[in-house]
């Protein structure tokens, strides 16, 4: 070599070079080297910036983590209109392998997020130029986001390997090993402790360097949560269940003083309104919605073109609150029933007439009904006739919602079975169906009310067909509706369920031979996540299926545009997680307090038709503040953990891909202790040869 | 800038030296005082008098230079002395003066004027006397103005260089790799040397800005292109390390050397050249029709139902009744066209013994096969050599071309028309674009949710007013947008100088120092614009503008000091030469979007709404290196190549900035020793030659060694942005060079009086520490470093022949033709036991790799599932319910290697190799009186192809279209209801995977050997008949020689592969015979003249 330099020196005097080693030395004029930075406050901000925009990926993608924990608990599903990208469908079916590509991108970006904070952390430190408290807060922030990295990680791979110095060829190393799932516990239980001494208790919203970034309050929320997790499966360490019922009250005691409280709406929490976000306090850390700047800044969620859009995500069937079917089949008229003369009129409703056993419509009870000559009954007293439902608010049954006459006809009620399969008939029979002022032809018609809550419409004969294209079928509950829609134009029947409106181009009910009828079943669905009236139920449902609108942001067109905030941490939760501590600590104050919380958080966002929950024992509540925790937190990322905390992530799933898709259980034994953690990515492995895999991958 | 300085400072020494070269032939001019007065005239050997060549006295400054009848007048002091006669360009003569007063001299010319030399590094050869492989291209067609391009004249004419044309588009992109595959990670292109000068590619990824990028594939000429094939004299091509060693750090991959034609004493020449070509895609690929199309549609429709995935609601089926009335559109011939492209050129060349000159200019009109797509070339070239004194001479090479590549990425769009359902057109009945590619609802990225019927498609049973409501608010890939005057605009403007000049002074008769400054300037603007029409993928702004300009410089300084002497039967040239680079780039780009007039469009990105983020790159680097080459030969029998040369660059750091990269060579005549006794007309020359160097390769782009940070942002509480730094390099400062050194061994024989010529080559090159980009564990935070790891060799054998077969005065045949067989082996990784890596470039799908590069492997290898056909109603009944659990019947079936019930990582294997056996091509010449037919084939056996095209056409997804074949071989799926009869016959046709649910893809498995084709080519490249007209005729009008030709290109194509072209882009080193989408050949005929006047 010095025989090269020798020769180089040569050359250099040949063409008159005062020092070659100067010629050849590089000038990367627009970039900066880790030689000449980490000097100033403004420095270290920026390094620490750069570990949140490292979350960035996550969230332009519509948030790859959000398909973990969603599509595979059972939450969220695929929606068969949604463009159907095999590696979503294969998390819904549990048929992932460790070549999956979310899964891999998952593991990289939390390094990536990781390295960059270990990179804040080697460098930041106390030294004259960067002042003290700028120093603490950026290592506390860089802290904080760690611990969020590696929380997830350690949830979602098991043991990983734990990296805390930053990447440098030469000085650190590049292959580790996997560490203990309570070793990594323990670094982000330091890690967190650190930034919660260390951060500002809270940022204004609106504050523009600062509104977004983790303080004190969102270490304490994360501290929570990693010590409740601790708790449960797989570490089942009970003695975290109290750490962490005191390290959330010190921010439930303390809330105003963390800018903390339940938002008193629901749908305002998720709002793209700028002023709406601001006043919210729920907020405890969060990812910002971008809409609006140059796409190189944006795009921090895309959750409306993940949810709303592309329908990556949409609310699995346990969401519904009822089932839709149509059929072919006999009419049976009533024989042997109770006669309501009284609306054998025009324009009639009966008074109170008792059902004969509790049937549950929306989620409430009801014992008795009014039947009204227009072709509906109700379960409120109608007294006061009204021949149409539209401007009603009132829980009501419709069979055939026209300007009906019963003149000439029979209305009759049946209690048929015995307990608990009573079935209520209630006939229309010979009923006239007129047009205008044309007195039209007879139809005869059913509503029965099964005691497990499905309804049925049953239709006779009408001939011929009546001019009328205007009438209504469905039902409504007491701030929803589900109503029939004919989509066929010509003979037959092609019914859709639809929330769009009543109005339907039914003309007859009869098929060409005459005898057949067309039957319509509602059915509740009975392991329906909401009440009927809870006002958390942040999805909507129209005859093209179902889909999630937590994050619409209704402010911005488009689908790409978002200025919704991604919410990884709220107060909602901590109360819920309290809650769920308090309760698994035991006794009956504790249980008490647990349940107070869970009501007021019901109270505040389910609305107020919705009643308070009493518990009977410790599991009862525990149920409670599980299903509790499902409602208030569905879709934001927050499932697959909680199940697998709570250990029944695998019969959960199983119980859910068989009610998906209609079969037995057994078909999904494949699946077993092996899927509460994920693979390692395979091309990890591939690279690291100090890597183990996880059983079953 | 210190660069500046230093800069500055060496123009000053290069200025001073000139001067100080200058003085003495200043005062060479001045008169002396003398005793005899001498008179005479030097003459050619034609008797062509000679002007400027210098007449001295011996051993004196003082002399006189010949005028322009070549006549000199001379005063001598005494009888005693001796003058010298000489000119460049001749062998030097000496007189005694004695009694004669008058002197006819006549000089000989010197082998450099004779067509067979050529500067390999920095000395002149003959090339009879090359100890080292080097093959010569035929320019002849191109110089007839058979050719417009470069890419088409280099295509497989020399063994052992693999020339893939990767893409028909015009100005599009070549790959050549010479012997094999040199590096891993980085380039395997060889280093162009354009008239001594190396020339480097610029890289022009940078410079779009556009928000959306994801519309447009955004598409820049290949730097090549730019190059005007007529101006071009000859093309070498350097194999072995010992005739690339002398290019030191970049001679790892082979060195292509470019001479440009250069004036020649004589009368003025011109030469004009014009053609015409027709061109038209070389092949289509079938798809299915309007009524398979259909049918196809059903099945998926119905599959669906059967596995209940959808309800009957969400969609509508063709009703059989309405399938026969289908119009069917052929989207492929819809797209494409028959493009008629232009070349026109001039040159003017000539010159007197003092100043000789080159002058060209060509235009140049390529039209792409694809609407919308052309290049157009406007090049001028001007090569200059004066005379200034007789021991001075200056030269200077100019050339300028402005290139205009205008279009998108063609394979892309062919591949949009392909999947475009045959039953939806582009354009709608009222004009606007399409945008439905598929019938199905929610899919084409554009649909209409109609409130009837959910979906809308080109389906008679709809009203056209409903589709066209259907159109107004989507995205859309149809192909048309990007090719229609009014659709996406993407053009690359480029303009390129290429400028060097030398001063040459003879210091003595043997030694000569020239100085030699070269420039080159690229500098491109990128210009891409979205209509409003089309909404972008990403982002609600429409109307989306992006301006982006890059600037490449480089300069060269070099110091020659070359001798040159004969003694006897000695003969020796050396070369000392010292040389400073630098080289420089930087882009800068800017966008904007949200127009609401497409009327301005790049030109005005201020009038967008929401402007981009502007950028600016810089990265620049710096190559220092000094040489010494030589070359000896006795008796003209044993020759003697060496070269030594040191780099130093910028890129690395401390000690391995330095370099040394030596060579040597040795050939032996044998037909030259007496003892040699095999008669003349048998063997007329038979050499052997042996030769071993060490070249480098420094592919890394500048700053590897540095841990540097990049910008991003993050925005906080209100809608600023907050800029963030992060580390963007895991940095290796231990980096170096990857070195290869190779041994050849060869043999040159001319057999039956000069009929026959054969070469045979053998060689082994072995690569050390080559530069690989290593993905680290992700663990890291990166996703990539680079190490000098990996040890790899490439060892072959080489023939070629060119035989005379007939040699008549009016009847001439010649045939030739080359062959190279080439093995490849990667010998270590990082030396870890057990290693293997899967480049990422190469997955499928996602998550699913095609290729494993593993110690005792060569590259280019494919890994994945073995697919033993389908799962049919038996064998899904056997299955174990762990292996594929959700396999359905109709699902492909993988093997299960390791017989674990389980499909998993552990049942891949080598399924491939993207590597030929051999591959070469030959020719075939006739001519007969003034006709000439000449044609040239190429071929390549044994490699495999990996053809990603097949799973996007291929793949029943039941939305985009697929291939008929696939169709015709697809699973029918035995429903309940299928009648018996045709049970036999549908499970007997049952060979490809079941038309299954629409827009369900594959899964991650798909890397199997199902998709692997053989790669087996032989492709006619050119046929080119030509007529000379009678000189007769011409003379009349004053033409000396005219000649008309029409010349067939890639008339015709034998293989099996199934794909558009089997030459299929290698994505790098590593990734090979992965067939994503290249475009078909284009077929041309083109129709021409060249006439000299």
């Amino acid at each position: 070599m010095l025989n090269n330099r020798t020769y180089i020196i040569c050359l250099a005097f040949i063409l008159g070079f005062s020092s070659c080693k100067k010629f050849l030395q590089e000038s990367p004029n627009g970039l900066i080297t880790n030689t000449n930075f980490y000097q100033t406050d403004d420095d270290a901000i920026t390094a620490v910036n750069a570990v949140y925009s490292a979350m960035r990926p996550d969230m332009a993608l519509g948030l790859p983590g959000i398909y973990l924990t969603e599509m595979i608990s059972d939450d969220g599903t695929m929606s068969p209109t949604a463009t159907q990208v095999g590696e979503r469908l294969e998390l819904e079916n549990m048929i992932y392998s460790s070549q999956h590509g979310i899964i891999k991108t998952v593991w990289t970006n939390a390094y990536v997020a990781i390295n960059r904070a270990n990179t804040v952390l080697k460098y930041v430190f106390d030294s004259s130029k960067i002042r003290p408290a700028i120093v603490r807060r950026v290592r506390g922030e860089a802290c904080f986001l760690r611990a969020f990295n590696y929380f997830r990680l350690v949830q979602l791979y098991g043991d990983v390997p734990l990296v805390l110095t930053p990447s440098e060829i030469g000085v650190s190393n590049l292959s580790p090993s996997r560490a203990p799932v309570k070793t990594v516990y323990d670094n982000i239980i330091s890690d967190l402790e650190y930034a919660e001494q260390n951060l500002s208790d809270y940022y204004n919203y609106n504050d523009a360097k600062n509104g977004g970034r983790a303080t004190a309050a969102a270490a304490k929320a994360l501290l929570g949560k990693v010590y409740l997790t601790m708790a449960g499966y797989p570490l089942n360490d009970i003695s975290k269940y109290q750490l962490a019922a005191d390290k959330l009250n010190e921010l439930i005691v303390n809330k105003s003083s963390y800018n903390l409280d339940l938002n008193t709406s629901y749908s305002k929490i998720f709002s793209a309104v700028t002023a709406t976000k601001a006043a919210d306090n729920e907020r405890i850390f969060y990812s910002r919605g971008t809409s609006g700047m140059a796409p190189d800044y944006q795009a921090f969620t895309r959750m409306k073109s993940t949810y709303l859009q592309f329908k990556y995500a949409v609310p699995s069937k346990d969401f519904l609150p009822y089932t839709t079917s149509s059929s072919v089949g006999q009419y049976f008229p009533i024989s042997g029933g109770t006669e309501l003369s009284s609306i054998e009129v025009d324009d009639a409703i009966t008074s109170s007439i008792p059902i004969g056993f509790s049937f549950n419509f929306g989620g409430v009870l009801y014992d008795s009904f009014y039947m009204s000559s227009n072709g509906f009954i109700s379960f409120k007293n109608r007294s006061a006739a009204a021949p149409n439902i539209s401007s009603a608010t009132d829980p009501i049954v419709g069979p055939l919602m026209d300007n009906l006459n019963g003149t000439g006809g029979t209305a009759s009620y049946l209690l048929s079975g015995t307990a608990p399969n009573r079935v209520l008939t209630i006939e229309w029979a010979d009923w006239r169906w007129k047009t205008g002022s044309i007195v039209a032809n007879n139809i005869s018609f059913q509503v029965q009310l099964y005691e497990d809550g499905r309804i049925q419409f049953n239709y006779s004969s009408s001939t011929p067909a009546v001019n009328s294209a205007a009438s209504a079928i469905g039902v409504r509950y007491p701030n929803s509706y589900l109503a029939f829609k004919n989509t066929n134009t010509t003979g037959g029947f092609n019914w859709v369920a639809s929330n769009s409106g009543y109005s339907s181009t039914v003309n007859k009910f009869q098929y060409d031979n005459g005898d057949s009828t067309t039957q319509l079943t509602i059915a509740q669905n009975l392991r329906s996540v909401y009440e009927i009236s809870d006002a958390r139920r942040t999805y909507t449902t129209d005859f093209l299926g179902t889909v999630i609108n937590k994050y619409s942001d209704a402010v911005n067109a488009g689908y790409n545009d978002n200025a919704d905030d991604f919410i990884w941490l709220r107060f909602s939760d901590v109360l819920l997680m309290y809650a769920e501590a308090l309760m698994e600590i035991g006794g009956t104050s504790n249980l008490d307090i647990a349940l107070a919380t869970i009501n007021s958080i019901r109270k505040a966002h389910g609305g107020t038709a919705i009643q308070d929950l009493t518990y009977t024992t410790q599991d009862d509540l525990r149920q409670k503040i599980r299903l509790e925790r499902r409602r208030e937190l569905a879709f934001e990322g927050h499932r697959w953990y909680d199940l697998k905390r709570w250990n029944i992530i695998v019969e959960t799933i199983k119980a859910n891909l068989s009610f998906q898709y209609n079969r037995p259980q057994s078909y999904y034994d494949f699946l077993n202790d092996n899927v509460k953690v994920l693979p390692i990515p395979y091309a990890e492995l591939a690279n690291n040869p100090n890597l183990t895999q996880n059983p079953g991958y | 800038m210190r660069f500046l300085f230093i800069y500055r400072k060496c123009l000053t020494v290069f200025v001073l030296l000139t001067i100080t070269i200058l003085t003495p032939c200043s005062t060479l001019l001045l008169a002396q005082n003398g005793a005899l007065k001498v008179i005479g005239t030097v003459k050619d050997a034609k008797g062509v008098p000679i002007t400027g060549a210098s007449v001295k006295v011996k051993s004196q400054t003082k002399g006189v230079l010949t005028d322009s009848k070549g006549e000199f007048k001379l005063t001598v002091q005494n009888e005693r002395a001796v003058i010298e006669i000489s000119h460049v360009g001749f062998e030097m003569q000496t007189k005694e003066i004695s009694k004669d007063r008058v002197f006819n001299i006549t000089l000989i010319a010197t082998a450099t004027d004779m067509e067979d030399v050529i500067v390999v590094g920095y000395v002149t050869q003959k090339r009879k006397d090359f100890s080292t492989s080097i093959a010569n291209v035929s320019t002849k067609n191109a110089t007839e103005g058979g050719y417009s391009n470069f890419q088409q004249l280099i295509g497989g004419r020399a063994a052992g260089v693999m020339v893939s044309e990767t893409s028909s588009e015009p100005g599009g992109g070549i790959n050549i790799e010479v012997r094999g595959a040199g590096s891993l990670s980085f380039s395997t292109q060889p280093l162009y040397v354009i008239d001594g000068i190396p020339f480097e590619p610029p890289n022009l990824n940078l410079t779009s800005n556009t928000n959306v990028g994801a519309v447009v594939g955004n598409n820049v000429a290949n730097p090549l292109s730019t190059i005007n094939p007529t101006d071009i004299e000859s093309m070498e091509i350097l194999k072995d390390a010992a005739a690339t060693a002398v290019y030191g750090s970049r001679g790892a991959n082979g060195v292509i050397l470019i001479t440009t034609k250069k004036g020649k004493v004589g009368k003025t020449r011109v030469n004009i050249g014009f053609n015409q070509a027709y061109v038209t895609p070389q092949r289509f690929e079938k798809m299915l029709n309007a009524k398979d199309y259909a049918v196809f549609a059903d099945e998926a429709w119905k599959y669906r139902q059967y596995v209940g995935t959808y309800t009957s609601a969400t969609l509508v089926p063709f009703a059989e009744s309405e399938i026969d009335s289908l119009k069917t559109y052929d989207h492929q011939k819809e797209l494409l066209r028959v493009a008629q492209s232009t070349d026109a050129n001039v040159s003017i060349s000539g010159g007197s013994p003092m100043s000789k000159y080159y002058l060209s200019g060509q235009y140049f009109y390529q039209p792409g096969i694809i609407p919308n797509t052309s290049l157009n070339r406007y090049s001028c070239k001007f090569n200059y050599e004066a005379t200034l004194s007789p021991k001075l001479i200056m030269t200077a090479n100019i050339s300028v071309n402005n290139t205009e590549r205008n279009g998108n990425a063609t394979s892309t769009l062919i591949g949009k028309a392909k999947s475009w359902a045959p039953n939806s057109p582009f354009i709608n009945p009222d004009g606007t674009f399409n945008h439905l590619s598929t019938y199905l609802y929610g899919y084409g990225n554009g649909y209409y949710n109609d409130s009837i019927y959910g979906s809308i498609y080109y389906n008679p049973r709809f009203p056209i007013s409903t589709i066209l409501a259907s159109n107004g608010t989507t995205n859309s890939n149809n192909p048309l947008i990007y090719t229609s005057s009014r659709g996406v605009k993407n053009i690359n403007s480029s303009t390129q100088i290429l400028a060097n000049v030398s001063l040459s002074y003879s210091i003595s008769n043997a030694l000569k120092l020239t100085g030699t400054m070269a420039l080159t300037q690229f500098n491109s603007i990128l210009q891409t614009y979205i209509p409003i029409s089309i909404v972008p993928t990403f982002g609600t702004q429409k109307g989306d503008a992006s301006v982006g300009n890059s600037q490449n410089r480089s300069a060269l300084y070099q110091l020659n000091l070359s001798y040159r002497k004969s003694i006897r039967l000695h003969s020796i040239s050396l070369a000392a030469v010292a040389s400073a680079e630098k080289y420089t780039s930087e882009t800068q780009s800017v966008g904007s979007s949200g127009f609401t007039s497409d009327i301005t469009s790049f030109y005005s990105i201020q009038s967008g709404a929401v402007p981009g983020v502007p950028k600016a790159t810089y990265s620049a680097f710096q190559l220092v290196s000094s040489v010494l080459q030589g070359v000896y030969s006795y008796n003209g029998k044993y020759i003697l190549n060496a070269s030594g040369r040191f780099d130093g660059t910028s890129k690395f750091s401390g000690n391995n900035k330095y370099g040394f990269f030596p060579s040597a060579g040795l050939a032996w005549k044998i037909d030259k020793e007496k003892w040699f006794k095999i008669d003349k007309s048998i063997i007329s020359e038979l050499k052997l030659r042996t030769s071993f160097g060490i070249v480098g390769n420094q592919g890394i782009s500048p700053y590897s060694t540095m841990s540097t940070l990049s910008s991003t942002y993050m925005v906080y509480g209100n809608s600023t942005a907050n800029i963030g730094y992060y580390p963007t390099v895991l940095a290796n400062p231990a980096l170096k060079w990857e070195r290869t050194q190779s041994f050849n061994g060869g043999v040159d024989a001319s057999i039956l009086r000069d009929k026959i010529f054969i070469t045979i080559d053998a060689y082994s090159r072995l690569t050390k520490d080559l530069l690989v980009n290593v993905t680290p564990p992700l663990t890291s935070g990166f996703t990539s470093y680079t190490a000098n790891l990996a040890t790899m060799r490439n060892e072959g054998v080489e023939f070629s022949i060119e035989a005379k077969v007939i040699d008549g005065k009016k009847f001439r045949v010649t045939v030739g033709g080359n062959i190279a067989f080439n093995r490849n082996l990667v010998e270590k990784l990082t030396g870890a036991a057990g290693e293997y890596y899967n480049p990422s470039e190469g997955a499928i799908g996602t998550g699913g790799y095609i290729t494993r590069i593993e110690p005792g492997k060569p590259v280019g290898q494919f890994y994945g599932y073995n697919a033993i056909g389908i799962w049919n109603d038996s064998t899904i009944k056997t299955k174990a319910t762990t292996f594929m659990p959700s396999a359905k019947e109709g699902d492909r079936r993988y093997a299960d290697l390791n017989k674990d019930n389980l499909l998993s990582d552990a049942d891949r294997t080598y399924i491939g190799s993207a590597l030929p056996k051999y591959f070469g091509g030959f020719n075939l010449s006739v001519s007969y009186l003034s006709f000439d037919l000449s044609s040239f084939f190429s071929y390549s056996v044994g490699s495999q192809i990996f053809n990603t095209y097949q799973i996007s056409y291929g793949t029943m997804s039941g939305s985009s279209n697929i291939r008929k074949d696939i169709f015709d071989k697809r699973y029918r799926v035995i429903y309940p209801d299928t009648d018996p009869k045709l049970i036999d016959a549908i499970r007997a046709n049952n060979q490809t995977t079941k038309v299954s649910v629409a827009g369900s893809t594959l899964e991650a498995r798909e890397a199997t050997d199902y998709y692997i084709e053989s790669g087996t080519f032989l492709r006619c490249r050119d046929v080119t008949i030509g007529y000379k007209l009678p000189n007769k005729l011409l003379k009349k009008a004053g033409i000396s020689s005219m000649k008309a030709y029409i010349n067939l290109q890639n008339l015709f194509m034998v293989t099996n592969y199934t794909g558009l072209n089997p030459e299929v882009s290698s994505r790098g080193g590593l990734v090979r015979g992965v067939d994503d989408g290249s475009a078909p050949l284009s077929r041309g005929l083109r129709v021409g003249f060249n006439a000299n006047f």
